[in-house]
Parts: structure tokens; C-alpha cells; sequence
């Protein structure tokens, strides 16, 4: 844009008297060389002079009556716009808020959706714990390791219950005392019991099903029969190998738990 | 009332105070009606389109952040409403303009008032028959005297803009002018 043009759109504001005194000076400047700004400033001096100054503003043309209820008439208007608004329902509110108050709204809902995570993420360890809870008092274990553990001592101990049952010398005919076998017979059927409910396989569950008998029958021993019935249970232990399955189990398990060992250091050392 | 007792003016009216706001609507009142009688030409129009521009700032003050000065505000509500109300005139083509009836009047060069009239209602006239921006400029830089940077702030457009639609505004206004006091004599 020329200099010229920039002139003639401040020459308005130079006859309102407008300009900053800078540009004001400029322009007077520019006008004393100009025939065509100069007649442009008299034409708009006449605009001004023949549309603005002759009349009265028109808030000029009424009362002070007039402006004194000027204000009084807007109130009633508000007043009554007031009455004639709907009491605003809780679903009006809710969508006024998300409407107007987006980001309020995104990030309150990022909260809760983050709560419930966290809540969801929680709860979600809840169960194995309480399991554990539950079967406490024996302390059972948590995993197939412990499983492990138990089924090795139970073997253990049961080859030991069974070889002595099987090198006991009954020729003699004095009084024999089976109680501490049968207190270690009762207490191995507990652990039975525990076990047979436990994820074991297969060959393991038959083994504990048939020492399971046996330890039902030594436990069950009377000291005046005694004798009779442990050489039954003898028998019975000689004709299902029981012994000698009783030492493989427990071989296995004690093999495994070696193994669970090794693998337990070398992830360490790793 | 200087900028920071008109802030907190405002702030009281936001908090209600029916007091406060009787301050504000008779400090601009005037300006409003003249503003809006510059668009309606009439007094029933200017009446209620600055009554209602009021009533507008009243529920919607909270919405009123201090970016603009308050009057911007109020006059862009005035603007608005105004124009809003043209438009409605013209779709419903019932004119209320208070034109003079020049052939009514007494043929006196003589007498100040009557021409003074004629020439009012000219330039009611020719300003009613311009493009719509040209008259919103027209009548608030022109006719009320608001500065051209308030100008531009009311209308949303730049200063350039306003000088532009102002000299050809001016222009058309000055030629019909002349032409119509031609018709009279």
C-alpha cells in the first residue's frame, strides 16, 4: 500500500482529531503538498459538519423520566425471563458441565478409570490369598514345591514305619508295644488324607492309596492281637511291593527337589 | 470511575448484587441507545434492543472474562442484537423506521428546524440503505464516536477494515445525500 493511501485512511481520524499527536503532525505534513487529501479533509469536515453536529444524540430526545425507569424496566424483564426458566434437571447440569467444562470432565474421568484399575489390579491377588488363609492351620504349601517337599517326607517316613514293621521279630512271645508305631501310623494317615487332595500323579496317588491300608491297619492295632495282625500286614506289604515302591517314590521326590534346587542357584547366579 | 473500580464493579455483579449492576446499566445506558437507534432508527427499537442487550449482560456476566473492556462488550451485545433485529425487519418487511415525511414537512429554508429535520431524515435514510458492515461502522465510528481500534474490537475485524468500510460508508452517504437534497429543491 502507498504512503498516499496509508495517508488517506487516517484523515478520518485527523479531522476527529484522533491521531496521536506524531501521526497528527505527519499528516499535516503530507496536506500541505496534497490538493487531493486537502479536498478529500474538506469533504469529510462537511460530512461531520452536516450529519453529526447539527443533531442531537437521540438518548438526548427522551425524558429523564424516561432514564429514570429505564433501569426498572430491565429488571422486570429479568425478573420474568427468571420465571419463565425450567427448573434445570441433574441430566441439564450434567450436560451443561461436560459441554462447557470439557477438560474438568476428561480429567475427572481419568481419575476414576485410573481407580478402578488399580481396584481391578488389586482384587485380582485377592483370591490365592484368602485360599491360603483358608487352609492354614497345617501351613500347606503355596506351590507344586512344597507339594514336592511333603510327598518326600511322607514316603520317608512311611519306609521307615514299614521297614520296621517289617523286621520285627514277633517269635518271641512277650508283650510287644505297638504304640508309638500306631501314633506315627495315625498321624501318617492324616497326611494321607492331605495328600490325596493335592495335585499329585497318578502312580503317586495309587502308591498313597495303597500305604493308606497298611497305615489304617497298623494304626488300628491291638496289643493282645497284635502280633496276628502285623503279620498280615507284613504280608501285605511283601505282596504289593509296597517297600519297595514306598523307596522309588521317595527317591523321585528327593531327585526333583534337587533339581528344583539347582535350577533355583543358577537362576540366582544368573 | 477509573478501570479498576469499573473491575470491581463488575466482580460484585457476579456475585449478584443487584446494586452493582444499577451502576453499570446507568453509566452506559445512553451510549447503548445511541448505538442501537444509530442501526434501528426508531426510539421503540432502541428502547428495547438496549434494554435487552442489558438483560443479556446480566445472565451472561459470568461469562465475562476482562479480555475486552466491559463497554466493547455491552456495545458488541448491542451490535448484535440490533442487527439480529434488522434482519427480522426485513424477513417480516415491516419498517419502522422514523423517516420523515419530507413532502409533509413546510417548505421553509428559513427555518433551522425543518431542515434540519429533512436533513436528518436523509441521512437516516441513506444510512438505513447501506451494506450492513458499512452501517455498523458508519454508526459507531461515525455517528457515536467510538475510536476506530474499539470499532474493529466490537465488529471482530482489523482497523484497516473500519477505515475502509467508513470512507466508502461516508462516501455512498455523502452521494445520496446530495442527490435527495437535489430532489427536494
Amino acid at each position: 500500500m502507498s504512503k498516499h493511501s496509508n495517508t488517506r485512511d487516517q484523515l478520518y481520524d485527523y479531522v476527529r482529531n484522533d491521531l496521536p499527536p506524531r501521526e497528527h503532525l505527519i499528516i499535516e505534513g503530507h496536506l500541505i503538498f496534497c490538493k487531493s487529501c486537502n479536498s478529500e479533509v474538506k469533504e469529510l469536515e462537511n460530512i461531520i459538519e452536516s450529519t453529526i453536529l447539527p443533531f442531537a444524540l437521540p438518548s438526548a430526545e427522551r425524558s429523564s423520566e424516561f432514564w429514570q425507569k429505564f433501569y426498572v424496566s430491565i429488571e422486570r424483564k429479568i425478573q420474568y425471563r427468571e420465571k419463565l426458566k425450567p427448573a434445570t434437571s441433574f441430566w441439564d447440569d450434567l450436560l451443561h458441565l461436560v459441554i462447557f467444562r470439557k477438560r474438568l470432565v476428561i480429567g475427572f474421568s481419568t481419575l476414576v478409570l485410573l481407580l478402578i484399575s488399580v481396584i481391578t489390579i488389586w482384587r485380582q491377588g485377592i483370591p490365592l490369598s484368602d485360599m491360603m488363609k483358608a487352609n492354614s492351620p497345617s501351613s500347606l504349601p503355596a506351590g507344586p514345591v512344597e507339594i514336592n517337599q511333603r510327598m518326600e517326607e511322607y514316603f520317608n517316613k512311611s519306609k521307615t514305619l514299614l521297614v520296621g514293621i517289617t523286621n520285627m521279630d514277633l517269635d518271641d512271645y512277650s508283650i510287644v508295644d505297638f504304640s508309638s508305631e500306631q501314633k506315627v501310623s495315625r498321624a501318617l494317615v492324616d497326611e494321607t488324607r492331605f495328600l490325596q487332595h493335592q495335585p499329585i500323579d497318578v502312580r503317586s496317588a495309587r502308591l498313597v492309596g495303597d500305604l493308606e491300608k497298611i497305615l489304617i491297619e497298623l494304626a488300628n492295632v491291638k496289643n493282645e492281637n497284635g502280633r496276628s495282625n502285623i503279620e498280615i500286614i507284613k504280608s501285605g506289604i511283601h505282596r504289593g511291593n509296597i517297600l519297595f515302591k514306598v523307596r522309588m517314590a521317595e527317591s523321585m521326590y528327593e531327585s526333583s527337589r534337587f533339581m528344583n534346587v539347582n535350577h533355583t542357584s543358577q537362576g540366582d547366579k544368573r | 470511575m477509573t478501570a479498576a473500580d469499573e473491575q470491581q464493579l463488575i466482580l460484585r455483579v457476579k456475585e449478584g448484587s443487584h446494586e452493582a449492576f444499577r451502576v453499570l446499566v446507568e453509566r452506559y445506558m445512553k451510549q447503548a441507545y445511541n448505538i442501537a437507534y444509530g442501526f434501528v432508527n426508531n426510539h421503540d427499537d432502541a428502547e428495547d434492543v438496549s434494554q435487552e442487550s442489558f438483560v443479556r449482560v446480566y445472565e451472561s456476566i459470568r461469562a465475562f472474562r476482562g479480555e475486552a473492556a466491559f463497554n466493547t462488550w455491552l456495545y458488541r451485545i448491542v451490535t448484535n442484537i440490533a442487527l439480529n433485529r434488522l434482519r427480522q425487519r426485513k424477513r417480516t418487511n415491516h419498517s419502522k423506521v422514523d423517516f420523515v415525511d419530507i413532502s409533509s414537512l413546510p417548505v421553509s429554508v428559513d427555518n433551522h428546524p425543518v431542515y434540519a429535520e429533512e436533513t436528518r431524515s436523509m441521512l437516516e435514510r441513506t444510512l438505513h440503505e447501506l451494506p450492513t458492515l458499512q452501517r455498523a461502522v458508519v454508526t459507531l465510528r461515525h455517528l457515536n464516536g467510538l475510536s476506530t481500534k474499539q470499532v474493529s474490537d466490537i465488529l471482530r475485524c482489523s482497523e484497516g477494515t473500519v477505515k475502509t468500510h467508513l470512507h466508502r460508508g461516508l462516501k455512498k452517504m455523502k452521494t445520496k445525500i446530495s442527490f435527495l437534497q437535489d430532489e427536494i429543491i
